[in-house]
């Protein structure tokens, strides 16, 4: 019995040790569930630094700040990445960040280094927009909406048998839903973007709770075979639709609507945690993640956009992703006061 | 199978070693994270609004008592047929009502839509029938999906706890009702109901507290109109970054729980163990009358519909290809297909985060074996203590309750509050994972096993004892085999339950390392048709997993009460 | 169906019942009637399928094939809570969560009695077995035989049209079961409700029936008044059921009057059945009573046997011995009178103490 007990010690034990902290140093980096990268990347750091790479995926980006913010006396990491514009001032206010300006932000548009104060660096970008099921467009002979006020045209409603074309997401529980109702607030201001909603309600639109919902239950033109032919989604999904068809496709069955402040772009930061023992290696990887090798890697991983201008992008998003020429902007600091309350209001007039 | 030497860790004294180790994992695994978190919630100065509080009160109230009674409704009538008649594919029937208790809520939405979506089976063959391109149910998004949904988790745990007592039920008494005039009905009434009055509350006890703790079926079938305060704790905290609001109706909602377990605990303590159970098989018979095997088919047909049929559709979406024909909307074309299986064994984009549906089985394996270990001792010694000091079950068995209607949420950030340097760490302390399954596992293993050692007789052991066993002897050649069923049986039970579990697993597991759970949520938020597939596909081999797991678990329990 | 009225006319008739059990044949073609104020006892081995009649007679078992007809109606179509039959089980099936006046209450209750006629009603059957000081208490607080007395008043108070009782008195112990055989047979007659009365114990039997019917091989061997059936049994299985143990094989030598040769001289024997006569050389078994003990042989009656005692046991109020007829037939009498070991003695029968059975 006494050997029994040893054993079952000396498995809890090796599993504790399995924890990683081995001889060579390592590197952590917290990241949201979205994060992905290709396995020769990760290699090609670790061999050139001689570190290991950990990283610490934290749920949703909300969770992932909060675990951010609620470890940092202890902080549970070197770097933070995946903190994008709509939670950054939050992040900002809350000091988990050890300044840094990368000398590979030269080649960063000057668009995505305001406001920042060398606290972190963006690292990409992409755009939260409707996207629209081609084929039930071209079918009902209906011209492709081109502004947030066109979708409260009658057409755009509700379709000949009664369901309607939009679904979107709840801003409480879903990235892209915030980030749709930020582009409708940089549209109509803080005044008239309710008015907007409730038009949008009157003309009938469907709210879902999250992304997968809406893509995968409601919209037409996903696997799902929903009912709404519109979702506010990523302008990089048609991308994805042919990456991931179930059968090969010559062309994306969907495609996102591109203008005027219809999109609102997200861009995603990383960050030095305060608190780093690492942080030589931690500006490492920050200029890593700048880097070319990196920068051209996430398009197919994570379906955003490089902010390098010198990235080349892969011949999938040449051909099918798209960006907003004039997505919509607001101020980090205003969405970081307002937020809340934005979102408490919409959920007043939408969720009653 | 791990064994216990109950007297190498002095159970033949004070029983302390005994109830020592469950409440630590307790107080180290729930209590300490769980207070850090709230001292942390309530040292911050977000803004309240107390407004706020009513309507997700409210409606977790409303919907919980309404759902109960519902699952009442449908399990009564279940319970009914499963312990008094016999008939073809009863154990089959009774696996299949088992499986859904134990299916994270992702693959539950997933089954729902793949069934009664706007284009689940259900609606597409209706758009064929009816020759429309509109699906005529509406099912997802509305309050009736929170219930059905409600009924389908839990119907189970009515068919058991209340099933169990009804079989032990003197079939006699019915007789005696109806011989002195009183209807099948009123013999019901008068009679039936009164007499499993206690097993009944119990069942809707346990029902109504996970109904009052609903988070996923919520926030993913009820969708946005939707709040309970579990949903309002997820968005107070994680979207709107107000902890303290947070943590306002984590209290409430830990309060309410405790009062429910309290309350639980009482009533099921007293329920009395028959002293001689009934044989296997008397009492129940094949349905004779033309009513009994109407009812038998109705309530067969129902729990058919109700917890087989999503699945079925689920798995049916996992091996078929939904293709609309570009030229003409609305026709949606099906075919066979196996590349979603195929798929999943290929990383197709070299990604550094890819995990072959090989190694998450082994990981929800591997959890779910150290699971077992983990629930299993800390149970069975808690059922030992229990037996050997009844006020220890007074004050303890209230607080083991606990880790059900604490908010999962809350908990999680309690983890990362707590367990955030070696050596335990949370996102890459293994062990975490299946500690946290424990704590959910353990009351059940306790409920399991404890009925089945209060059953043994002290003259049992002491008759041992005269005939020269050590008190190690008397626990190994007679203890042991008395309550080997039910201590097996608890095993699988916290195998299956650590294999379906979510919530807390998404927090804390490490992203290398991901259960099915994980791995299927993964699949579900990215586009493209081929992960959707792969999620059902992934979701397919974990229902199997938990079919084969439950399965056992029935073969072991035979037609013996169940836990809960 | 209609009140319980003392209807002289009032009779219940068991035709053919056919019931199998586990594809085993337990009850192959079941016949008897029960006729208005008698009790009729069914007699028979654990297992011979005695509570399943009167489950099929209740409505609680359906037979495979037969009939129960009350006053000449068909009860099929009936349910058992429309029968108005009361039915007393072996372990009482009292209800646990009510009181001893809500048990005994529950048959009026279900019938629609006011409360006032109930409250009555209640007191009755509660007197009638004298327990109406427990008319509050808890059912399970109740001894076996306090169980037994509130199950028969719980269905007697609906005055049933027919009473039946399954083993009443089998989880008591014996001096209990003498006092309430006692007790329940009053009662019955007391109360004039018919009643079918199911016990494997023939002192039970003897006691409280009118009628007594031996259940054998799942069909009715005999069915008579009680003295007849233990006057004269009608089959070997019969007599040995009852306790009867001289029986002696042998051949009809003339058929009036019937006399049969046997290995311990020719009888002149009783055939219970006159209207089957035996026929001249068919072999048949003789059932001898254990009677007729004396140290002489009497020539008032025909029938004589003599033999030496093997040994004798005191039996209270009378001897038992056993007695060697010839080299190897022994059988067992009883007498008053004290006899010893070795002596010889002389058996004197008349032709009724001496039975023809059919093989």
């Amino acid at each position: 019995m006494k050997k029994r007990f040893l054993f079952l010690a000396l498995v809890l034990l090796s599993l504790v040790s399995c924890s990683p902290q081995s001889s060579q140093s390592t590197l952590t980096v917290m990241t949201h569930d979205s994060f992905a990268v290709s396995e020769d990347v990760v290699k090609a750091f670790e061999t050139q630094n001689k570190v290991s790479l950990v990283f610490l995926k934290s749920g949703d980006t909300g969770t992932m700040l909060n675990r951010a913010v609620l470890t940092k006396d202890s902080p549970q990491a070197d770097v933070l990445y995946g903190v994008d514009n709509t939670f950054l001032s939050r992040a900002i206010e809350e000091y988990i960040f050890e300044p840094y300006t990368s000398p590979l932000l030269v080649n960063v548009s000057e668009d995505f280094k305001e406001n920042l104060a060398g606290k972190v660096t963006p690292i990409n970008f992409g755009d939260v927009c409707i996207n629209y099921d081609r084929q039930f467009f071209s079918s009902h002979n209906l011209a492709i909406p081109q502004t947030l006020d066109d979708l409260l045209k009658s057409e755009y409603g509700t379709s000949e048998s009664g369901a309607p074309l939009l679904v979107v997401e709840n801003p409480a529980t879903s990235s892209p839903g915030l980030a749709f109702l930020l582009a409708t607030i940089a549209e109509y201001g803080e005044e008239g973007y309710l008015e907007f909603w409730r038009g949008l309600k009157n003309n009938g639109v469907v709210v879902v709770n999250d992304w997968d919902t809406a893509y995968y239950t409601n919209f037409s033109a996903s696997s799902g075979k929903g009912l709404q032919p519109m979702v506010v989604s990523y302008a990089t999904s048609p991308a994805a639709e042919v990456i991931y068809a179930s059968s090969p496709l010559t062309e994306p069955p969907t495609a996102s609507i591109l203008g005027v402040n219809t999109c609102f772009r997200q861009v995603e930061y990383a960050g030095i945690l305060k608190g780093t023992k690492n942080l030589s290696m931690a500006q490492r990887f920050i200029d890593f993640m700048l880097d070319v090798q990196f920068q051209e890697d996430l398009p197919l991983q994570m379906f955003m956009y490089p902010v390098n201008q010198n990235a080349s992008l892969p011949s999938e998003f040449e051909k099918y992703a798209q960006a907003a020429d004039n997505p919509a902007v607001l101020d980090p600091a205003l969405i970081s006061e307002k937020r809340d309350q934005w979102i408490n209001d919409w959920t007043e007039v939408m969720l009653p | 199978m791990n064994r216990i030497d109950l007297r190498g860790i002095g159970f033949k004294d004070s029983g302390i070693a005994l109830w020592l180790f469950p409440l630590l994992l307790l107080l180290v695994f729930f209590f300490f994270p769980m207070g850090s978190i709230m001292a942390v919630m309530f040292s911050r100065t977000d803004i309240i609004d107390l407004g706020q509080i009513w309507h997700p009160l409210g409606f977790t109230v409303g919907q919980a008592v309404l759902s109960t009674i519902l699952t009442l409704v449908a399990g009564l009538p279940a319970a009914f047929v499963f312990s008094r008649f016999n008939f073809p594919a009863k154990g089959f029937m009774r696996t299949l009502t088992m499986l859904p208790f134990i299916l994270p809520t992702v693959v539950t939405a997933a089954g729902f839509n793949a069934l009664l979506g706007p284009r689940g089976w259900i609606n597409l063959a209706l758009m064929d029938l009816l020759e429309t391109s509109i699906p005529p149910v509406t099912f997802l998004n509305t309050f009736t999906a929170i219930l059905v949904a409600h009924i389908f988790y839990n119907i189970a745990i009515v068919i058991r706890v209340v099933g169990s007592a009804w079989a032990q039920l003197d079939p006699r008494l019915e007789e005696s009702a109806q011989v002195l005039g009183a209807s099948p009905l009123r013999g019901l009434r008068e009679v039936i109901l009164p007499l499993l009055k206690r097993p009944i509350l119990v069942s809707a006890l346990l029902v109504f507290l996970f109904d009052f703790t609903s988070f996923g079926v919520v926030l993913m079938l009820g969708g946005p109109g939707f709040a309970t305060l579990e949903v309002s704790i997820y968005t107070q905290a994680l979207s709107l970054l107000n902890l303290r609001m947070a943590g306002i109706l984590t209290l409430l909602q830990l309060t309410c729980t405790i009062g429910i377990t309290i309350f639980y605990t009482k009533v099921s303590s007293n329920q009395t163990v028959p002293l001689f159970p009934r044989l296997q098989g008397e009492g129940t018979h094949l349905p004779r009358t033309w009513v009994q095997k109407v009812i038998v088919l109705i309530v067969m047909l129902f729990l058919f519909l109700l917890q087989v049929l999503p699945l079925c559709a689920l798995a049916a979406r996992s091996i078929s290809r939904l293709e609309a024909d570009r030229g003409e909307r609305g026709e949606v074309k099906t075919g066979l297909t196996l590349d979603f299986y195929q798929e999943l064994f290929i990383n197709r984009q070299q990604s550094y985060f890819y995990v072959p549906p090989v190694r998450a089985m082994i990981n929800s394996l591997f959890y779910a074996g150290v699971t077992m270990v983990i629930s299993t001792a800390a149970g069975t010694m808690l059922a030992y203590a229990f037996v050997k000091k009844p006020w220890i079950k007074r004050w303890l068995d209230p607080l083991i309750m606990l880790p059900f209607g604490a908010s999962a949420v809350t908990l999680g950030l309690g983890f990362i509050v707590a367990f955030n340097r070696p050596p335990i760490e949370a996102g890459s302390f293994p062990m975490l994972v299946p500690i946290a399954h424990s704590l959910i596992a353990m009351p059940f293993v306790m409920r399991t096993v404890h009925p089945a050692i209060s059953s043994i007789p002290e003259s049992l052991r002491q008759s041992a004892a005269v005939l020269g066993a050590s008190p190690r002897q008397v626990w190994r050649h007679v203890e042991m085999p008395i309550i080997r069923r039910a201590f097996i049986a608890s095993a699988v039970f916290a195998f299956t339950i650590s294999l379906g579990e979510f919530g807390a697993t998404s927090f804390i597991a490490s992203p290398k390392n991901p259960t099915l759970p994980v791995a299927i949520y993964r699949y579900l938020s990215q586009p493209g048709a081929m992960n959707y597939g792969q999620a059902m596909a992934m979701a397919t081999i974990l229902i199997v997993i938990c079919g084969i797991s439950v399965w056992l678990l029935e073969k072991l329990q035979g037609e013996k009460y169940a836990g809960t | 169906m209609q009140e319980h009225k003392g209807n002289k006319m009032e009779n219940l008739e068991v035709v053919g019942l056919y019931k199998e059990y586990e594809n085993e044949p337990l009850l192959t073609g079941v016949n008897f009637r029960v006729e208005p104020g008698e009790t009729l006892c069914l007699l028979g081995r654990s297992g011979s399928g005695k509570s399943t009649i009167l489950r099929i007679i209740a409505g609680i078992e359906k037979p495979d094939a037969g009939k129960v007809f009350w006053n000449g109606k068909d009860l099929v179509e009936v349910p058992t809570f429309k029968r108005n039959f009361g039915l007393m089980f072996q372990d009482y099936a009292l209800f646990p969560h009510l009181t001893v006046a809500e048990n005994v209450g529950f048959g009026l209750k279900m019938r629609g009695v006011s409360k006032s006629e109930m409250v009555k009603k209640v007191r009755e059957a509660l007197e009638q077995v004298n327990m109406s000081s427990f008319s509050e208490r808890r059912v399970t607080d109740l001894s076996g035989g306090e169980q037994q007395r509130i199950a028969l008043a719980r269905a007697l108070a609906p005055r049933p049209l027919l009473l039946m009782l399954d083993e009443p008195l089998a989880a008591l112990d014996r001096a209990l079961r003498v006092e309430l055989q006692e007790e329940l047979r009053d009662l019955l007659k007391k109360t004039g409700i018919p009643a079918i009365y199911v016990t494997h114990d023939q002192e039970e039997a003897i006691v409280v029936s009118d009628r007594l019917a031996l259940l054998n091989d799942g069909r009715i061997v005999q069915c008579d008044q009680t003295e007849k059936v233990f006057q004269f049994p009608s089959t070997r299985w019969a007599a040995s059921f009852l306790g009867m143990t001289n029986f002696i094989p042998g051949t009809v030598i003339e058929t009036y009057p019937l006399r049969v040769r046997t290995d311990c001289g020719i009888f002149e024997a009783w055939n219970p059945a006159p209207g089957h006569p035996f026929s001249v050389d068919s072999p048949v078994t003789l059932l001898i009573k254990p009677k007729g003990v004396g140290f002489a042989a009497d020539l008032s009656v025909p029938n004589h046997l003599s033999g030496l005692i093997n040994r004798v046991q005191f039996r209270g109020d009378h001897y038992r011995l056993q007695v060697k007829l010839n080299s190897y037939v022994e059988m067992e009498f009883s007498s008053t009178v004290e006899c010893i070991a070795g002596q010889k003695i002389f058996i004197n029968l008349a032709p009724q103490d001496v039975i023809a059975l059919k093989e």
